[in-house]
């Protein structure tokens, strides 16, 4: 698994996770009258290939209450965490990965990755994720700042810098039967 | 759209590579070999981005590797009027200065 961004926190494994809804593809609920303080929300599931960043687009330009620039800023931090997850984490459990946004009146935006992966506890444990939940622990930005990697001849860390300077807070939460990935704008 | 479109123009000495749809990490490697064929031939590279549906960080690796060759070989890459997305990611990864940005191909 990739070193995810500074400003990421790390949550202790939780007790019993909700079941995640697998609904039809781009579902999408948005509040009903007398239900102004629920979150509009759209879910989606996605496969976990590489191809699989096509559909993640086309969901983030489906949700319609998304503003232009939350869903510009969606798309682009949460295609890095996607692309992390698909090349690093696999074998993803069900070979798929769902994907949630969810907004409350008046708030903004947050788009959830749910899936299984054997190896996510462990990464979600290190200390290398940037600021965890001991506050004592430095930001480690200036160890986060991309570079040319000649062994490899391209750019390495553009992807990490992208998602911190994108979204307010990443969250990684490994749980006994789901792993989560949470950004919030 | 889902798939990347690239149109490749020569313009004198100058060559123009006009980019529509998502530039990610399934499709950059189409940018990357473009971009390679093109520095060789040219000494400006214009990257229109202006029909840009995403660039991630596997796109704008292309575009700094190239800019460093570039660089190193006394050539030039030009973006041309980078959409709003593109525009955003090019900002979210700090070497947005680096980047010479043109409005029009007549500001070149």
């Amino acid at each position: 698994m990739p070193t995810l961004p500074a400003g990421c926190e790390v949550l202790p494994p939780g007790g019993a996770e909700p079941a995640v809804r697998r609904p039809a593809s781009g579902e999408e609920r948005l509040p009903a009258q007398g239900e102004r303080r629920r979150s509009a929300e759209a879910t989606e599931a996605l496969v976990a290939s590489a191809a699989g960043i096509l559909d993640f687009e086309e969901f983030v330009d489906s949700v319609a209450f998304l503003s232009r620039d939350e869903r510009n800023r969606l798309k682009l931090a949460g295609g890095e965490i996607f692309d992390n997850l698909i090349r690093h984490a696999p074998p993803l459990e069900g070979g798929s990965v769902v994907v949630r946004c969810s907004k409350r009146p008046g708030t903004r935006p947050l788009l959830a990755f749910y899936f299984r992966s054997p190896v996510f506890a462990d990464f979600a444990a290190c200390s290398s994720c940037g600021r965890t939940e001991d506050r004592t622990v430095p930001d480690t930005e200036d160890e986060m700042a991309p570079f040319f990697d000649p062994l490899i001849g391209r750019w390495r860390g553009i992807g990490l810098r992208m998602c911190r300077n994108l979204s307010r807070s990443l969250l990684l939460r490994s749980g006994p039967r789901l792993d989560r990935i949470y950004i919030a704008l | 759209m889902t798939q990347l479109d690239i149109v490749e123009r020569e313009d004198g000495d100058r060559y123009i590579l006009q980019v529509a749809g998502p530039v990610n990490s399934y499709t950059y490697t189409d940018l990357q070999e473009k971009m390679t064929k093109a520095m060789a031939i040219a000494s400006t590279v214009v990257v229109d981005l202006e029909k840009v549906t995403n660039l991630s960080s596997a796109g704008i690796g292309v575009l700094m590797a190239a800019l460093d060759d570039a660089e190193a070989e006394g050539k030039k890459v030009v973006l041309l009027k980078p959409s709003e997305i593109a525009r955003l990611a090019l900002e979210s990864t700090g070497f947005a200065e680096r980047f010479p940005v043109a409005e029009s191909l007549h500001s070149l």
